[in-house]
């Protein structure tokens, strides 16, 4: 009966689909509907032996009457393989060829399978996964089992243009994430980068895909521009651009489409970041010929407050999660060294001691810890450190500089540029150095990746 | 045809509501969720170009050029270099910015621009906080040397422009500079 209901809602219109949809779900929802509302959480994120739990993903398959497409099939898959991969709680079972079954029919329901074939194999979650492909017209239906209670932990469906294939399935595996963990993936996030090509003078800022694909130029104005952030909401970013000879602050919005200069006040406006509300901005600026701390609003660049006040040069601010505190780079030692002060300025304290020059640090908005960049033995290598100064932790041991790190949105990973062949890659890793992974291989270098949250 | 098929469908919707007593949801709990194209990263209004600035000036080894002007100012070497990490002038850019100044004292209307650079190693942001200080120590000296700080702008362009893009210490020495540009004759 079930496959009767499929095959007509396959070929309904979609209003009608949306109606039928709708009657199912109210009628889930008044029926109880245990499967959706327990909220098992799999994996305790805080657990300090975090187990990766056994998944497979099943070949993709065609939706009941739909054709083969072979690529589409394969594509899709190894995007969600990726994605899951990449998140570390998933040990992917792979190898599709020692557990392929024959569905019984041709639909992703529990029905159409044995879960006996897949806990045989050691896979305690299952993704099963129907889609149909005509002309640009994509749609894909996804479903996740935990093989061992045999029972579905979610079902979607997305429709789009196959041209956003890769979106349609990171949406889906950040679904999986947050059913597993109750935090969504960070798999719709974008990264923001400098590029530079060899000998040329232009610096223009590109955007990509958290795992390097996308990619998009997004300035071409054919000056030098540096520093991109995005708003904690992904729907801005800011950057530093000599477009008009002086190095200003500029917006970008997105949802509007547009670019506005927020600042221009005399010498360096760069390096801003935003507070967690949006609107704020912290940035270095210039004060009696030398670089300081200072607060402006991220809507009209109207400075709040200026933050330090050294003789020395100070840099690369950034928030503390509760907006409270900020942390910099100071020379006011001598070597550059990562300083906290309050968000209404004043007290400071100095947080890095290690090493004689420490830079770039980025503040988790997850956990407590303050990632930077650490010159050890004559190289630049990733570091973390507790804001209260304990905890301090080398991550890399690279043979060439590691620089510019920062967070992904939910703190898991870090991101950052490394000399691969003489030529600045982004590279990624997790928040104990492990799964360490290159994102780019082309010759154009890199510079001062920044993560945004899920677009 | 296509009625009959929506009252098909919609009994068959109603017969689930007594199917599933502890309802396990099979097809009903696959969400329709739209897709909506992505909000594209499509280059916003994209920047408009600046027009190429009229570079007034070309410092060579020994001569200014002033428009189609050329001025002698002797056998001096431009621009001026630092140390790794540091903004103290060094004996030898003392004594150029001393012809500096005695030729800015000759050309009073010449104003000039200091723009402090650095080489690629360490922190770019840091760097763009060096490349400040590196302006602002020529820049004071030459104020020390007479010069009205009126005719003397100064920028930092960090790590941002070399002059040579190798990673080797001879490449290096020639990025850690102040480059003179003259604004105004």
């Amino acid at each position: 009966m079930l496959s009767i209901i499929k095959s007509i809602k396959l070929a309904l219109p979609n209003t009608i689909i949306t109606a039928l949809v709708l009657i199912l779900l109210i009628v889930c929802s008044t029926a109880g509907l245990p499967a959706r509302l327990e909220a098992r959480v799999y994996l305790e994120l805080d657990s300090p032996n975090l187990r990766r739990i056994p998944l497979a993903v099943a070949p993709l398959q065609p939706l009941c009457g739909c054709q083969e497409d072979k690529e589409c099939a394969l594509l899709g898959r190894k995007i969600l393989v990726d994605d899951l991969e990449f998140s570390t709680f998933f040990e992917l079972l792979d190898d599709t060829s020692s557990y392929l079954e024959k569905p019984k029919s041709c639909n992703l329901s529990q029905e159409s399978f044995d879960f006996r074939n897949w806990s045989l194999i050691g896979a305690e979650l299952l993704i099963k996964t129907g889609y149909s492909l005509s002309g640009e017209k994509l749609v894909v239906e996804f479903r996740l089992y935990d093989t061992l209670a045999g029972k579905m932990i979610v079902g979607k469906r997305y429709r789009g243009r196959a041209k956003n294939i890769r979106l349609l399935f990171h949406k889906f595996a950040n679904q999986v994430v947050e059913s597993i963990t109750g935090l969504p993936g960070e798999f719709t996030s974008k990264i923001a980068f400098c590029g530079r090509h060899k000998n040329q003078p232009a610096q223009e800022l590109y955007s990509s895909d958290y795992d390097g694909h996308e990619r998009r130029q997004i300035t071409r104005n054919k000056s030098i521009n540096i520093s991109p952030a995005w708003s904690k909401d992904a729907n801005k970013l800011v950057f530093t651009s000599y477009r008009r000879d002086n190095p200003d602050l500029y917006l970008i919005d997105f949802m509007k489409g547009k670019e506005s200069r927020l600042t221009n006040r005399k010498g360096i406006n760069a390096a801003a970041a935003w507070s967690a509300d949006n609107r704020h901005l912290t940035l270095m600026q210039r004060y009696e010929n030398h670089s300081e701390i200072t607060i402006i609003k991220a809507g009209s660049g109207e400075t709040v407050q200026r933050l330090t006040k050294s003789s020395a040069n100070q840099a690369s601010p950034c928030w503390s999660p509760d907006n409270s505190e900020i942390a910099f780079v100071s020379d006011r030692s001598g070597t550059p060294q990562i300083y906290i002060t309050t968000s209404k300025g004043g007290r400071w304290r100095r947080l890095t001691r290690k090493e004689n020059y420490n830079a770039n640090p980025d503040w988790s908005a997850h956990n407590d810890k303050v990632v930077f960049t650490s010159k050890i033995d004559g190289i630049f290598q990733i570091c973390t450190i507790k804001p209260n100064g304990t905890d301090y932790r080398q991550l890399t041991y690279a043979s060439s500089n590691c620089e510019t790190p920062c967070w992904s949105p939910n703190g898991r990973h870090i991101l950052f540029t490394k000399k691969v062949n003489g030529i600045q890659q982004l590279m990624v890793m997790d928040d104990k150095g492990r799964n360490l992974k290159q994102l780019t291989f082309d010759k154009m270098e890199k510079k001062s990746p920044n993560w945004s949250a899920n677009r | 045809m296509k009625a009959a098929k929506v009252i098909l469908a919609l009994a068959l919707a109603a017969s689930l509501m007594f199917a599933f007593t502890s309802c396990t949801c099979k097809p009903g709990d696959i969400e329709e969720e739209k897709v909506s194209q992505p909000k594209t990263m499509s280059t916003p209004t994209a920047i408009s170009q600046q027009p190429e600035i009229v570079k007034p000036a070309v410092i060579s080894a020994a001569v200014l050029t002033v428009g189609n002007r050329t001025v002698d100012i002797g056998d001096k070497i431009y621009p001026i270099y630092f140390d790794f990490d540091k903004s103290e002038l060094r004996s030898d850019s003392r004594e150029t910015l001393s012809e500096l100044a005695q030729w800015m004292k000759n050309n009073p209307s010449v104003d000039i621009r200091i723009d402090g650079n650095c080489d690629e190693r360490g922190s770019n942001e840091y760097n763009l906080a060096l490349g400040e200080t590196r302006a602002a120590s020529a820049k004071k000296y030459l104020v020390y040397l007479g010069i009205s700080p009126d005719r003397l702008e100064t920028l930092s362009y960090g790590e941002e422009k070399p002059s040579c893009s190798e990673s080797t210490e001879s490449c290096w020495s020639k990025n850690r500079r102040d480059d003179f540009t003259i604004t105004s004759k």
